[in-house]
């Protein structure tokens, strides 16, 4: 007797076509959420990533804001290569409608020359050699100004804020509150400005 | 006639499907195990300016170099208290000396131990709604600021927002050559007395 | 004739007024005594001027000194610089027949959570628009949360603000043998204190 092999009919393999779509479905859903991440990331300008600021877990939930509100100290490396680093700092000045962005305030800062380098051997200086440097007389004269037309009394919502790369020497930030201590209840507070993750995720 | 029995299929893996699981866990373990941060985002952190006064604050935090720190609060004032005793026959330079060498010696960690004190700080704070702290930390010139940004990160936001903090810069030669360090007796706000610790600059 | 003591007289009288004063007062320390804490509210007069500077650290020298204790005050946080006044001539002039009601939530950090839906302000939408943008940045004290809603009836008399706090529940970590009094619940710049109702009033 011959026996006929019978050709299975060769259907399609519904289990193979469920694992297949999952996989997709994972991949577009982890590919979506990263590629969203660097679209905000671009829209914000990359330099906000380059300027290393200190990370902080802190639960202050501000929405972040571009838009400059007050007197701002943005403290950078003049040279990001060296290790370590003379430090330039740009007086950054909001504008009287409160329109103008940190960048915009900035690119303004470098064209009215509102800035000046500290000294590499700033550390080694004595606490008067310090404050004679033209980096601090810009500082002392701008908080001054501008406590002039914008801080006429104490109140708890005068603030000057620092925008800066986070191995700036406490010296600076230092010397800039004593600047604003200078005038008394006036300017009660400085703002660090800091990075935090919106939302971190970690699974281990 | 005999018919042969069929043979028992073979078990054989279905290897379509096996390498289907192999990835689908692979993906699975990638994505749990990978931090994802969807954006950084800037916050601010308001840091109080200092005043030319005389200070109030349950915690002193003084940095010293880039790995240890100097701890105080009103658990030094025993052994203050004790020292001033003991050694009071010691002019005032020789007893502010042995006073702060012992306090040195005692409360001097690394940041890692700074971390658990913080932790342990928050906790306290949170069991107490009604008690409020002032933590002042006190850093070198050359210290980066990410350092103090990271301590009052860790002391911000707790749950009633009782804790306060402050920074100044100062070094720990400055608390060692300090004018006098002393045991002042104050009342507190149910009218009892305690024993504070002073140091003048 | 019985001539008349006067000295005798004042000397009694000022015995008994006096003993009146001790009972009255004693019996005022005893109905406080006797309210729920969360009833107790420390009256807004002097609160106005009070401006809360958060505490500065002191660099001529330092005391070290055990955690201070304070009473739990529920009432607008004024130490967080985010916090906005409404002006309340400003709201008087752009609309003086205001009638603006708005139910908000306090979340547990003690900000005030609304959404459109939560206002009430047909005819007024500049006025609520205004009441809107201050309202979004009052953060109160962590230390209730609940419903808490307000009621801006400018056309009223003695009543223009009214804040309904009966929705409001102290924090169930906070220990039971703390009291919560209630403080100053409104962030609002140039508003007579008599104009301000608290309580349950709708």
């Amino acid at each position: 007797m011959a026996f006929v092999w019978k050709d299975e009919k060769k259907g399609l393999s519904l289990p193979g076509l469920i694992d297949i779509i999952f996989l997709l479905l994972i991949f577009s859903l982890v590919t979506l959420s990263v590629s969203q991440t660097n679209i905000e990331t671009k829209k914000r300008g990359s330099k906000r990533i380059d300027f290393d600021l200190p990370e902080t877990k802190t639960g202050e939930t501000e929405e972040t804001n571009e838009i400059l509100q007050t007197l701002m100290f943005q403290i950078e490396d003049v040279d990001s290569t060296h290790v370590r680093n003379a430090k330039i700092v740009f007086v950054l000045l909001p504008s009287v409608k409160n329109s103008i962005t940190i960048k915009q305030a900035k690119l303004k800062a470098i064209q009215d020359s509102l800035f000046a380098v500290f000294p590499e051997n700033f550390l080694n200086l004595t606490d008067r050699e310090f404050k004679q440097t033209k980096a601090c007389r810009l500082i002392h004269s701008q908080i001054k100004m501008y406590k002039e037309s914008h801080f006429f009394k104490p109140s708890f919502t005068n603030s000057v804020e620092i925008r800066a790369v986070k191995d700036t020497e406490f010296r600076i930030v230092n010397f800039i509150m004593e600047q604003c201590s200078a005038y008394g209840d006036t300017i009660p507070q400085i703002v660090l400005r800091t990075m935090a993750g919106k939302e971190v995720v970690n699974g281990f | 006639m005999a018919f042969k029995r069929n043979r028992e299929r073979k078990r054989t893996i279905e290897l379509v499907s096996f390498m289907d699981m192999i990835f689908i866990l692979l993906v699975f373990f990638l994505v749990t195990s990978f931090v994802i941060r969807t954006s950084y985002q800037e916050r601010s952190l308001y840091v109080p300016t200092p005043k030319n006064t005389l200070g109030r604050a349950q915690i002193l935090i003084q940095l010293i170099g880039n790995d240890r720190v100097f701890w105080m609060d009103e658990s030094a004032s025993d052994l203050v208290s004790k020292i001033e005793e003991n050694y009071g026959y010691l002019s005032p330079v020789h007893l502010r000396n042995k006073i702060l060498s012992e306090l040195i010696k005692q409360n001097s960690f690394s940041f890692n131990k700074l971390g658990e004190k913080l932790e342990n700080l928050r906790t306290r704070a949170e069991k107490n709604p009604s008690a409020k702290f002032f933590v002042l930390i006190r850093s070198p010139n050359d210290m980066p600021y990410f350092r103090i940004v990271d301590i009052i990160a860790k002391l911000s936001n707790t749950k009633y927002r009782n804790i306060n903090y402050g920074c100044v810069g100062g070094t720990i030669a400055q608390i060692k050559k300090c004018k006098r360090i002393y045991i002042v007796a104050e009342k507190d706000s149910n009218g009892k007395k305690r024993k504070n610790i002073r140091i003048d600059f | 004739m019985k001539q008349f003591n006067y000295k005798k007289i004042l000397l009694w009288g000022s015995v008994v007024f006096f003993i009146i004063v001790i009972l009255l007062l004693g019996w005022r320390e005893y109905a406080i005594s006797q309210l729920p804490f969360d009833d107790l509210r420390i009256p807004p007069l002097g609160i106005e001027e009070k401006l809360e500077i958060p505490p500065r650290p002191g660099i001529q020298g330092i005391i070290i000194r055990g955690p201070e204790i304070h009473s739990l005050v529920f009432e607008i946080d004024l130490s967080k610089p985010g916090v906005r006044f409404l002006d309340w001539n400003a709201l008087t002039q752009i609309d003086p027949n205001t009638d603006v009601k708005v139910s908000c939530r306090v979340n547990v950090r003690g900000r005030l959570v609304f959404s459109q839906a939560d206002i009430l302000m047909e005819g007024h939408t500049e006025a609520g628009l205004m009441i809107q943008r201050a309202l979004r940045t009052w953060i109160y004290r962590p230390y209730k949360s609940g419903i808490i809603r307000f009621w801006f009836n400018l056309p009223s008399k003695g009543r223009k603000l009214i804040i309904d706090i009966t929705g409001l529940r102290r924090r169930g970590d906070i220990p039971a043998y703390v009291p919560v009094y209630n403080g100053k619940l409104y962030s609002i710049d140039g508003i007579p204190v008599s104009e301000v109702q608290v309580g349950k009033y709708f």
